[in-house]
């Protein structure tokens, strides 16, 4: 194989030549520009999703992303947008865990009735490639998903979905002897539920939960759980040397999240989050997260 | 100020005319402000002969609400009874117009442009606008069953002039408008001085709107 870098650039402009020639064509036909960037902050209390305390870590990181492309309305019902999509992470203490993403998003929304309080459901699919500055754990991360949901009234706007995601670890290099060293490839389903109130006619309220079932990456030290309970191990250098990266399979892990936005104007906000992540995987393995998210969003 | 087609106008007058309503023009001037005291704008203000209105003339003339940005532009449009409006599109994305007020209900199948064929607004009241594909973008079309009318601009006044001078029950309207309407209802008399001077402060709703700025997670419904 090749240059993974120079593979990875060349899979990225591929997938983003793909968005432009459908944007193109499709710009074609009366399409609305989009474009929505965000920059924040956030702190992550367990990073490393480590059981014991003496492997959690925590880090704050500058986040900022931006997404470009269309919206079409090809049917009196129906809406798609095509989107390129760039995102960056830069953590304060643990750089190797910095990432930079490029990538696409396509959906389509089907709203079953005319007006704003219509039902709707919506088929979204991304794709992107990652990067790493510890490159071990770069790769592609993909997914699709369904959502559903409705506005029952002025201030209340509700919805739920499911989604399937994966992400594939570009490389794997075995740490020990018959054991696999694709740590940080995992797939996974969710299940989720979502509120947002306006609470004022600036402010809104936003709250959510969570159900994923499927694979999961921890970080820790050498210990036996990760002999016991992993299918998958790897260094890890991005936490130290001496940390190792295990997957856990068939872990189920529930996220809760409260947030609150405050309309700067018509398209930008200002917003607080704040998520409890609790996973629980067999032989006892459970490890906890939280993370606070303060943001600023604009979209055009 | 007055219903903004001068043909309409004309031919309210005409008919008012032949109505035989008093002869002569006189003037009624208007400020609406909010519960604070400040200039409130986009309130429609009528004034409706107590001798009664004119016979619901065929309009000639014809109102344009435009859709720019993803917004309606103008956000409210007083028109009056039996004004045909067109919606011409000026965004680089096709609209879908409707309304389910029970003053008028109708949809403009998804267009770009501006329809062949405008909306004709044939029975009082107020008219809710939206748009099937940008949930965010309302408007409201005050259908007037008086042809002397006017929309407040960011002073909050309005004048109405070359009125017959006869008493009027005036009220004020406004979206975010606390209560009925017909709470607001004054009466000028406009037949000695041949002008007269009202006032409102009217209490307003919160303006809870469906939110056109983003949300994280929802990534404005799209």
């Amino acid at each position: 194989m090749g240059n993974p870098t120079a593979a990875h650039a060349g899979s990225a402009l591929a997938l983003l030549a793909l968005v432009a020639a459908l944007a193109l064509k499709w710009g074609e036909a009366r399409a609305d520009e989009l474009f929505s960037a965000e920059g924040g902050v956030f702190h992550d209390n367990n990073l490393s999703r480590a059981l014991s305390a003496a492997d959690i870590v925590g880090d704050t990181a500058l986040n900022a992303a931006a997404s470009a492309g269309f919206l079409f309305a090809p049917g009196d019902r129906d809406i798609m947008t095509l989107t390129g999509d760039l995102r960056g992470t830069a953590f304060s203490r643990f750089h190797g865990m910095s990432s930079a993403a490029l990538g696409a998003t396509a959906s389509w929304t089907r709203k079953f009735g005319l007006g704003a309080f219509a039902p709707w459901a919506r088929i979204s699919a991304y794709a992107a490639d990652v990067w790493y500055d510890e490159n071990v754990r770069n790769g592609w991360r993909t997914g699709v998903a369904l959502r559903g949901g409705e506005r029952v009234s002025e201030r209340l706007d509700l919805s739920a979905g499911g989604s399937f995601e994966r992400y594939r670890a570009d490389s794997a290099t075995a740490v020990v002897p018959g054991i696999s060293g694709d740590a940080f490839t995992v797939l996974g389903r969710n299940l989720f539920a979502r509120a947002d109130y306006a609470l004022a006619e600036r402010w809104t309220g936003f709250g959510a939960v969570a159900g994923r079932w499927g694979d999961v990456t921890a970080s820790t030290r050498i210990g036996p759980e990760i002999f016991e309970y992993s299918n998958a191990i790897a260094a890890d250098p991005a936490f130290g040397s001496d940390y190792f990266a295990y997957r856990i399979s068939g872990a189920t892990t529930w996220e809760f999240l409260a947030g609150a936005s405050y309309a700067l104007g018509d398209r930008s906000s200002v917003n607080l989050a704040v998520s409890r992540a609790l996973t629980y995987a067999s032989g006892g393995i459970e490890y906890q997260s939280t993370r606070v998210n303060a943001s600023l969003v604009f979209s055009y | 100020m007055r219903a903004s087609s001068s043909a309409t106008r004309s031919i309210a007058l005409a008919c008012l005319a032949l109505l035989s309503g008093p002869a002569g023009a006189a003037q009624l001037a208007a400020s609406v402000t909010d519960q604070d005291g400040n200039p409130l704008a986009d309130a429609v203000v009528v004034a409706v002969p107590l001798q009664g209105v004119a016979l619901h003339p065929p309009s000639a003339g014809r109102e344009i609400v435009d859709q720019i940005n993803q917004e309606f532009v103008p956000r409210v449009k007083p028109v009056f009874v039996g004004t045909p409006v067109f919606f011409p599109n000026k965004d680089n994305i096709r609209h879908q117009v409707y309304s389910f007020s029970p003053a008028k209900q109708f949809e403009l199948p998804l267009y770009a442009g501006t329809p062949a064929k405008p909306v004709v607004f044939d029975r009082p009241g107020v008219v809710v606008l939206g748009c099937n594909i940008h949930d965010w973008m309302i408007g409201y079309i005050y259908v007037s069953e008086s042809p002397y009318f006017a929309k407040t601009g960011a002073d909050g006044k309005i004048v109405l002039g070359d009125l017959p001078a006869q008493a009027y029950r005036v009220r004020a309207w406004h979206p975010r408008l606390q209560g009925p309407e017909s709470a607001t209802q004054q009466t000028a008399d406009l037949v000695g001085s041949g002008r007269a001077e009202l006032s409102w402060k009217l209490v307003l709703k919160p303006e809870i709107r469906i939110r056109r700025a983003p949300v994280p997670g929802m990534r404005g419904h799209y």
